[in-house]
């Protein structure tokens, strides 16, 4: 009797060890519970949709959040002085790594949380990293370790009038550049350009980089020089100004996304290349007109020689390298950013990075198939550098606009991009 | 003590009653001017630390073929711009001194572009200036001319922006003179007609010797603005295409502003403020010279 008692005990001592050592090593929403975390936040829709959700979070958690919002010119004023002065009040922030990351990866105001994610009491056993877009969760990544997480992703796409084609006798959208120059000939009729595309300088560069990464050049050579002079990326400029020049609307270089975009809702271009959040323009009957509204079609970005390389803008979370609640912060990301909120996000109208909120019959009913699937495409193959992977970026941006307008006025390329790598490099010598 | 005091006062009257005033002067205009001479003889890059290089920036401005390019787009701008508001403000003045049927409302409707906001012209410009929605070259079709790409050329791009100048202030221009005209006595005119003088001789000898001051403030007043101009041509081009309608005040809020170069922007604008300083010493010196 009593020895069996003693056996008894010892196998429920041994039990209960084991349920305790699990326990310690199972995800707890409320491990951080009664702390407090201040995250900086864009303006944005994102943060109109999340600051309502919040309560749930600290209801979950037990952690209070201050969601503090600016728009955007203050918003990153404001992250640059807190995050440079090593604020330990600030915990998380918002962050476009396509704008700033050279800078804050360079100046070590990020935090890695790879830690956390090989943690597994750290990290919610839901989060399932792999349901990010590549492109976007790419754009997180710096070494092959991981920064922070993305909210959303954007990227262009060609918009193309199905009517026009089926006149022109085309019966499929480009899906090549020497298809896109061949189409834009044959659907170029009297005011009606064949194809439109910013050229407007420094603001053209965002979407002049897709030809760029599509013919195989990039910003900057393996030596941090700047690679715009190559012959790849003069390739690409020449292709684009031949494809402006003889196809495109008069003006070019006058062109940001308001003129090209109404160029298209107002019927005036059979093609135009830019943000895919622009659908809303075009299903707008107070934007667009009516042929244009129930004929527009939409591809991902025709490959280059180089293959199809579009650019993903991407916005997401990262925890303050100085945060003294780094764990909290991190909670608050994952579940900001959570397949359910994500899915939620997607449907407030929020283009989330989460390949599962793309694949909800509910959003099925809201988008355009075809627009769907030309996103889908981009995002998972979408390279973050939208921008030079630099710090200077907007002068660098001025310098390859030069060159831009150079070319769409009829300046032989070589010279002009020559002349944007060597302002370039002495603009990066000298930062 | 009281009665010092009171003496002190009364004596130092002179200088302490506008002393309030130079205070002012010195914080608000000053001062400003003087960080901008500090911070142009420093490299800084906002967000770095400034570094001390003398007049390192202003020597780089000398051998940077933008800056040339912005002071000549400055000269140009103003060029076209000031003689063009200063003829048509005159004619519109002379206009205005007559008597017609709804002259009120006329004149009160001309002063519009010189109320409405600066920006909000600006972007209905550029939406006008649209080479392919816009309504000038809806226009310029209906009349059978050619289309133009207006602030699309970059040949075009400075004469075209001139025109929202020259829209914007020749009422301002208008108003001075008004002013001046109205002052002139008409015995000037009965004594003239009286002597013989034609409508002409009566205007080159007596209406333009009476407004000659008032006409040269309004040039003066005119041209520091124009040489300042900054908000239609940053709202309609940007300085662009590319630096084709760039003037030096665009490019050092660039180079500022969107490159964060503090220390070479603070040195353009002391080159700008020198031009401005210069050609409004030059203009003020018309208005002693004898006729």
């Amino acid at each position: 009797m009593r020895r069996r008692l003693i056996g008894f005990l010892l196998l429920a001592g041994l039990l209960f060890g084991a349920l305790s050592m699990a326990s310690a090593q199972q995800f707890d929403w409320q491990k951080y519970s009664g702390t407090k975390i201040r995250f900086l936040m864009d303006q944005h829709p994102f943060t109109d949709f999340i600051k309502p959700l919040v309560p749930e979070f600290e209801k979950l958690t037990g952690i209070q959040v201050t969601l503090e919002a600016y728009p955007e010119n203050q918003f990153r004023q404001r992250r640059l002085l807190e995050a440079s002065s090593g604020a330990d009040t600030l915990d998380g922030y918002m962050i476009m790594p396509g704008q700033v990351g050279a800078q804050y990866l360079g100046a070590g105001w990020v935090r890695y949380v790879d830690d956390f994610i090989a943690d597994p009491t750290m990290t919610d056993p839901n989060l399932d990293l792999s349901d990010f877009f590549g492109g976007a969760l790419n754009t997180f990544k710096n070494d092959g370790k991981i920064y922070g997480l993305p909210l959303q992703n954007e990227t262009s796409l060609l918009f193309y009038r199905k009517d026009l084609f089926q006149q022109a006798g085309i019966g499929r959208a480009p899906t090549t550049m020497a298809e896109l120059l061949a189409d834009a000939a044959l659907l170029k009729k009297g005011n009606v350009a064949g194809f439109a595309m910013r050229g407007g300088g420094a603001n053209a560069t965002s979407q002049i980089v897709n030809f760029l990464m599509s013919f195989g050049g990039d910003w900057l050579n393996a030596d941090g020089t700047s690679a715009l002079d190559s012959y790849q990326s003069q390739q690409a400029l020449a292709f684009y100004a031949d494809l402006l020049r003889n196809y495109g609307p008069p003006g070019p270089t006058n062109m940001s996304w308001p003129e090209v975009t109404s160029l298209f809702a107002q019927g005036r271009a059979a093609m135009i290349f830019d943000g895919n959040v622009f659908r809303s323009i075009m299903e707008d009957p107070s934007q667009a007109i009516d042929v244009v509204r129930n004929n527009v079609g939409y591809a991902p970005l025709p490959a280059g020689p180089a293959g199809m390389k579009p650019v993903v803008l991407v916005w997401g979370l990262a925890v303050n390298h100085a945060s003294k609640n780094p764990g909290a912060a991190w909670y608050f990301i994952q579940w900001a950013l959570s397949k359910t909120n994500q899915e939620k996000a997607l449907l407030a109208g929020v283009p989330a990075a989460r390949t599962s909120a793309w694949n909800t019959p509910e959003f099925a009913q809201t988008a355009p198939a075809d627009w769907t699937k030309a996103c889908q495409e981009s995002f998972a193959v979408g390279n973050p550098n939208w921008n030079p992977p630099v710090v200077p970026v907007p002068e660098v941006r001025d310098a390859y606009g030069q060159a831009i307008v150079a070319a769409l006025e009829g300046k032989p390329v070589a010279p002009a991009l020559q002349q944007a790598a060597k302002t370039i490099n002495q603009v990066l010598a000298n930062q | 003590m009281a009665e010092r005091a009171a003496r002190f006062f009364d004596r130092n009257a002179q200088w302490l009653f506008p002393l309030p005033a130079v205070v002012a002067i010195v914080i608000l205009i000053l001062g400003p001017v003087l960080a901008n001479v500090y911070i142009s003889l420093h490299d800084w890059f906002i967000g770095g630390t400034p570094k001390f290089i003398g007049l390192g920036n202003f020597g780089r401005a000398l051998s940077d073929l933008r800056f040339w390019n912005g002071l000549k787009n400055t000269f140009y701008f103003t060029g076209i711009a000031v003689p063009a508001e200063m003829v048509l403000g005159l004619g519109v003045a002379v206009l205005f001194n007559r008597d017609f049927r709804g002259k009120a409302l006329v004149r009160t409707v001309s002063l519009l572009p010189m109320v409405a906001t600066p920006v909000a012209i600006a972007l209905i410009w550029a939406l006008m200036f649209n080479p392919s929605l816009g309504v000038l070259n809806y226009f310029l079709e209906a009349l059978g001319l050619h289309r133009s790409l207006w602030v699309a050329n970059s040949q075009l791009a400075i004469p075209a922006l001139t025109i929202v100048d020259i829209w914007e202030w020749t009422p301002m221009v208008a108003l001075i003179l008004l002013a001046a005209l109205q002052g002139v006595p008409s015995e000037h005119y009965e004594a003239a007609l009286i002597d013989g003088a034609g409508p002409w001789q009566a205007f080159r000898f007596i209406t333009l010797p009476s407004i000659r001051s008032a006409a040269v403030v309004a040039l003066i007043l005119r041209a520091i603005d124009a040489l300042k101009t900054f908000d239609i041509i940053y709202v309609i081009t940007q300085g662009g295409p590319g630096t084709a309608s760039e003037t030096l005040n665009v490019f050092a809020f660039k180079t500022g502003f969107e490159f964060f170069r503090a220390g070479y922007a603070a040195s353009l604008l002391i080159f700008l403020l020198v031009a401005v300083l210069g050609v409004s010493i030059l203009l003020n010196s018309l208005r002693r010279s004898p006729a």
